[in-house]
């Protein structure tokens, strides 16, 4: 059997094991305090919600910024594409109350509908190209252009550019209904995705 | 081991924290799974593992040698590193938010693995002095950051490879990660 350690002994190290968990605590909260993670993670939480469509009608160029913004405090109710339920959605989560959409921002729109190009009258300027916020059009200078279906968001931000007005929006349908689609194709396209997260897999045939 | 720079080389190469020391190696299979992130976990970790042995090594030459504390040295380094790891971590939220999700778990790596903790310890059995140190440090960070980056190169090449079946996932890890480790070993002797 050894002999214990001094009492001076005890004393330091519970000293310095003291000393060193204020410092440190002290640190992490001073970097908690200057790096606030918490709001980042609200505004994925708002981001998520959206409908990712990215097509500025909002007033913002994308639909992360917008949900920056809703962080920072503007109101919820300016996302055309997310609808109704996206402006419910967002309220419960921030604990605030439920607005209609702001007409001022458009108006909703219940059919879901893709772009379509009419390759007769295309002349290969690229201007949609430019315009489309999530690549959905494939396509070169003096090529033919087409919308990739399931990458269209459907923002219809690609209609005003075409100097030869050949870009329709044309409905598509998840029921296997009159759409321009099958139900197959869009299965996992960003539209459905988006727009109408799990009615994908629930509704279609 | 007391030159400058053969101290540097020592820890890059020769005595490679990560493959011919074996510290740290759960850095690997978690690169294994997220390849586009190696960077930026090497960075981080050569960012902690450099503040962790100057820091540790000022307490340790400050504090717990003149009070004859050295049995505490495991506890307040695992203090220290736990505290830089969670203030680097709150930097990248801040900095780069997306970064930080797609990296996953690198708080609780950072703040728990052998890695850092290595580092700290075996600098203060050496007895080296504060530059002697940083250097070891940043010399384990960068042979860290070398064997990543090198082993998300193979991980990425794995997975347009044809991978007999029962080779394939934590297998073909391991055996990259294996004869990554015989390499590097062969480079003892060299300084």
């Amino acid at each position: 059997m050894g002999e214990l350690p001094a009492a001076s002994a005890y004393l330091s190290t519970s000293a310095v094991l003291l000393g060193l968990t204020l410092i440190c605590s002290a640190l992490i909260g001073c970097a908690w305090a200057r790096f606030p993670a918490d709001r980042d993670r609200r505004i994925v939480d708002i981001d998520d919600l959206l409908p990712q469509t990215q097509c500025g009608q909002c007033g913002h160029p994308g639909c992360r910024p917008y949900a920056e913004a809703i962080a920072d405090g503007q109101p919820i109710n300016r996302c055309p594409p997310g609808g109704q339920a996206t402006i419910d959605a967002l309220a419960q989560l921030l604990g605030v109350e439920s607005l209609a959409l702001d007409p001022e921002h458009g108006t909703e729109n219940p059919e879901i509908s893709v772009a379509y190009i009419r390759e007769d009258e295309c002349i290969g300027c690229t201007k949609c190209i430019q315009a489309c916020p999530v690549d959905a059009i494939v396509g070169a200078t003096k090529l033919m252009h087409t919308v990739i279906i399931d990458q269209c968001t459907g923002c219809d931000l690609c209609v005003e550019p075409c100097p030869v007005d050949c870009i329709d929006m044309l409905p598509v349908s998840i029921n296997g209904g009159q759409g321009v689609a099958s139900s197959a194709l869009l299965a996992t396209s960003n539209i459905i995705a988006h727009r109408h997260p799990g009615q994908a897999l629930r509704e279609l045939p | 081991m007391t030159d400058t720079n053969s101290i540097l080389m020592s820890a890059i190469l020769i005595n490679n924290i990560l493959l011919v020391q074996l510290f740290g190696v759960s850095a690997l299979a978690n690169i294994a799974n997220r390849p586009s992130t190696a960077v930026a976990m090497a960075i981080a970790t050569t960012a902690v593992i450099t503040l962790s042995a100057a820091v540790n090594h000022l307490i340790d030459s400050w504090i717990l040698v003149p009070l004859q504390l050295g049995y505490l040295r495991t506890l307040t380094s695992i203090l220290v590193i736990a505290t830089l790891a969670q203030c680097g971590a709150l930097l990248i939220v801040a900095q780069r938010p997306a970064l930080y999700r797609e990296l996953g778990g690198l708080l609780p790596w950072l703040a728990s693995n052998t890695l850092i903790l290595a580092v700290a310890l075996q600098n203060s059995l050496n007895t080296l002095t504060f530059s002697q140190s940083v250097r070891s440090g940043l010399g384990a960070g960068l042979g860290f950051s070398l064997v990543l980056i090198l082993f998300c190169a193979i991980c990425e090449r794995l997975t347009a490879a044809d991978v007999p079946r029962p080779f394939r996932g934590a297998a073909i890890t391991m055996i990259s990660a294996g004869l990554m480790s015989m390499a590097f070993m062969g480079l003892s002797g060299l300084v």
